[in-house]
């Protein structure tokens, strides 16, 4: 190649470069930096928006999922607070018609973030992605919050606490 | 003052070695394919079941685990027991140990509901499970044979040969013992939990790690045009068939044991009798084909001295072995679990019947790619670094002890029929 | 403040018992106030399993009629188990058996599922340790990190589990369940966790039949270990030694 051809190729190779940058930004003007995230459809309590304060969720979510889900499966401690269906129920979000927005599609909480973020997760490969509008846990509380009843066997202290605490009236 | 060995890497610049390698990077690409599909769209596309959870994907990786294991025998042979004869030998041993566990463990991996969790298998172990110490003895074969073999081909290192070499030996025994172990700790399946089975499988490794390595040699030396002698072949011939004799005394002893066992009548009439397709493989092809037609090509006093008739029964020696780990995973999981011994069961989850099987397309191309897999990296192996010695004539292999050491050397025994 | 008992054939000593503990609990958390306070900000309700317990099963095969699978209907209907794919495919995690002794004669069935055993074969076989036996006694997959090797489905016995073979999109939300992995019956965990029956016991019982008895095999004074004491029970193969957590009467 003689160096006219070689110069002339280069400047059509900055040009496109500059070309595709600005249309990219012409593009892209307007849309917001990060991912859209949907609110969620009620606060955990009056005084924290999420089970835990939300900058320690937004870092730590998927610690409190991977911890929490070992406790229930291997441990069966199952609490109210950290529940993966009451985060899905409250989490959840709706298209116009009512139906529940599924996993993969944009305006589905999880999703948005995570296409966002280039981090692929599979719990909904197993777990449903959808609000529990009749589950048979309804039945106690009606609703799902942070104040429903979750009547467990796991509500009571170990029976060794229960009779230390029995025994500390009574004289032994 | 004996002449040196020199290893040189083949050419690899003919179209037929370009075309050979590119039909098994083709069939490479084909597994990975079929198994996308078979993943993506869930197992229900093949034909393994509920009844038959393991099928053709692991019939094909056995069979290359275990001739993995096997292959490495002729490199032991020279290394720990001193057989002169075997050590230029060693180089491409290795070589094909390792190509050949690749395949194997690529095809088991593929098949796994969850190959993307393969991380998580490799840091959750459950110690109790033969199969996550196979995990361990798989991995860490590959890397003592890749040191083993750094200790064959840098003339530095020679002098650790021998050292290497032991622990290349205790560690294919045991993942070959593993191996077997995989079905003989099973007490679920009559065809299985037997102690028999791991040292059986070693035996079946010698057999077809011993097969395929004749045939790798053979093709690999007439098709780069280099001379090999008959001093090797005949030698390892003999091993060979030596080695089928010994299958063959296992496969005796565990079928007259368990038909002993009188509660084992069933599985034995099965597999023996009338289970159609498995009965019909495991004579046909495991026993008569597989064993009984090499070893009297390989022992006939005429025929067995032609390169040819040695290929062919080295072929169907490995025909025969997939028969074998055929009947044994397959026939193994057709013949009902007995809930109730001697009772007739019936269910809607198919108890009491014999189990059918038929593989499907995808499995059997996953399977074959594992062994184009091994093929692939041998062939490129060969043309990359010095794993051939560029000439195994008989004055080379061994130039003070030619031909006559046949006699006493392999004693190899005499054939029972011409 | 117990959930009244509909059905009084369930294991009504178990849930007075823990009735009882749950007024004493109530009361004793009343009066000192420090213990209120700390129960709201620490995790409540965060009591492992314990070997206290061994849940088991005990099944009558004589009130088992020949046609009926209501127990096997309510399972998969519990855990969304729709039949889905080939029949092969098709995931059973309990299923009535047909027994008939070709000598001489005599018929009868069973439902069978995972025996949830002392020594469970399917736990010592997975590489990964995703089989594992809960410190109550149930037997399950952890799905997490299960990667579908199915060596478990080899090992067991009595065919308990069953492979996802299929794409799911319809999961219940209380029984998760994904392609790739391998599952059976595990006892109705999400229920027994809170105090509830399996669902194949309470369909059972709904049925009329009751042929199904769930409790704790350590509580001398539950139903089942009463009714096992009473009565001739054997498992299913015995001979292996598993020590299965179910229990049969009439075979």
């Amino acid at each position: 190649m003689t160096a006219s051809w070689k110069s002339l190729y280069r400047s059509v190779l900055i040009l496109a470069g500059l070309a595709l940058t600005t249309l990219s930004g012409v593009a892209s003007a307007g849309a917001p930096l990060g991912p859209v995230i949907p609110p969620a459809q009620r606060d955990y309590s009056k005084t924290q928006r999420c089970v835990r304060p939300v900058e320690d969720m937004r870092k730590n979510h998927f610690k409190y999922l991977l911890h929490h889900r070992d406790q229930v499966v291997h441990e069966g401690i199952r609490t109210p607070q950290f529940n993966l269906q009451d985060c899905i129920n409250c989490h959840a979000t709706r298209k116009p018609d009512g139906q529940a927005i599924r996993i993969d599609s944009p305006g589905q909480f999880c999703f948005n973030c995570h296409k966002y973020a280039g981090v692929q997760i599979d719990c909904f490969e197993c777990h449903s992605d959808l609000p529990s509008t009749d589950s048979h846990f309804h039945k106690l509380g009606g609703d799902y919050g942070p104040h429903h009843i979750r009547y467990s066997r796991h509500d009571l202290v170990s029976p060794t606490t229960l009779e230390a605490l029995a025994s500390k009236g009574a004289k032994k | 003052m004996k002449p040196k060995i020199h290893y040189r890497e083949i050419e690899g610049h003919s179209a037929a070695y370009w075309i050979m390698v590119a039909v098994f990077g083709a069939l490479v690409v084909a597994g990975l394919l079929s198994s996308y599909y078979m993943e993506h769209n869930g197992h229900w596309v093949t034909g393994m079941t509920n009844q038959v959870v393991w099928g053709m994907p692991h019939v094909f990786a056995v069979f290359l685990i275990v001739a993995a294991s096997g292959a490495l025998n002729v490199a032991s042979i020279g290394s720990v027991f001193g057989k002169t004869a075997y050590k230029p030998l060693a180089p491409l041993s290795g070589l094909l140990a390792v190509s050949l566990l690749a395949g194997g463990l690529m095809v088991l991996v593929l098949d796994l509901g969850r190959p993307d969790r393969l991380i998580i298998a490799m840091t959750h172990y459950n110690f109790k499970s033969i199969f996550a110490w196979n995990i361990f003895l798989y991995t860490g074969f590959m890397a003592v044979v890749a040191v083993y073999l750094w200790m064959l081909m840098e003339r530095r290192m020679k002098r650790f040969t021998r050292p290497a070499g032991m622990v290349a030996f205790v560690w294919r025994i045991i993942l070959t013992t593993g191996t077997g172990s995989i079905f003989g700790f099973l007490i679920a399946r009559e065809a299985y939990d037997f102690a028999l089975l791991a040292p059986m499988f070693v035996i079946m490794s010698f057999s077809f790690g011993l097969a395929i390595f004749l045939l790798v040699l053979m093709a690999a030396y007439r098709w780069s045009g280099r001379p090999l002698g008959d001093g090797v072949v005949m030698r390892l011939k003999n091993l060979l068939g030596v080695f089928i004799a010994a299958v063959l005394y296992f496969v005796l002893v565990y079928h007259i044991t368990k038909l002993y066992m009188t509660a084992h009548h069933g599985i034995e009439r099965f597999i023996l009798l009338d289970g159609g397709i498995y009965t019909a493989l495991f004579w046909g092809v495991q026993i008569v084909l597989g064993s009984l037609v090499p070893l009297a090509l390989l022992y006939h006093p005429r025929l067995g001295k032609s390169r040819t008739v040695v290929g062919t029964a080295a072929v169907l020696v490995i025909i025969g072995g997939l028969a074998q780990v055929y009947v044994l995973i397959i026939g193994g999981q057709a013949y009902p679990l007995q809930l109730f011994p001697g009772m007739e069961v019936s269910s809607s989850f198919y108890d009491g019947i014999v189990n059918s099987y038929t593989p499907s397309f995808p499995e059997i191309v996953l399977g074959v790619s594992g062994m184009a897999l091994a093929m692939a990296i041998v062939s490129i192996g060969i043309k990359v670094l010095r794993f051939l010695p560029e000439s195994l004539e008989d004055s080379l292999v061994d130039p003070h002890h030619p031909l006559e050491v046949l006699a006493s050397d392999d004693a190899a025994p005499e054939p029972a029929e011409s | 403040m117990s959930g009244s008992p509909t059905d009084q054939d369930t294991d009504t000593s178990r849930r007075r018992f823990l009735g009882t503990v749950a007024g004493s609990v109530a009361a004793l958390t009343v009066a000192p106030g420090v213990l209120l306070v700390r129960t709201a900000e620490a995790k409540p309700n965060a009591q492992p399993v314990s070997n206290a317990v061994r849940w088991g099963l005990l099944v009558d095969t004589d009130k088992c009629t020949k046609g009926c699978d209501a127990c096997v209907s309510a399972c998969d209907k519990e855990h969304g188990l729709y039949k889905k794919g080939p029949a092969e495919d098709q995931a059973q995690w309990i299923r009535k058996v047909e027994v008939k002794n070709p000598k001489t004669g005599y018929e009868f069935s069973l439902p069978v599922m995972c025996q949830h055993c002392e020594k469970p074969p399917c736990v010592d076989v997975c590489p990964t340790g995703a089989s594992f036996r809960r410190a109550d006694g149930i037997v399950l997959v952890d799905r997490h990190i299960c990667i579908g090797c199915r060596y478990c489905m080899m090992a067991c016995p009595y065919k308990a589990r069953s492979f996802v073979a299929e794409n799911l999109h319809h999961q219940v939300a209380d029984s998760p369940r994904g392609k790739g992995t391998v599952g059976g019956c595990n006892m109705c965990v999400h229920r027994v966790d809170e105090n509830e029956n399996p669902a194949c016991v309470d369909a059972c019982d709904a049925d009329g039949h009751k042929a199904l008895i769930f409790g704790d095999l350590k509580d001398p004074n539950s139903e089942i270990s009463k009714q096992l004491a009473k009565y001739k029970t054997t498992q299913i193969r015995e001979d292996l030694g598993l020590d299965p957590g179910v229990y049969y009467r009439g075979i």
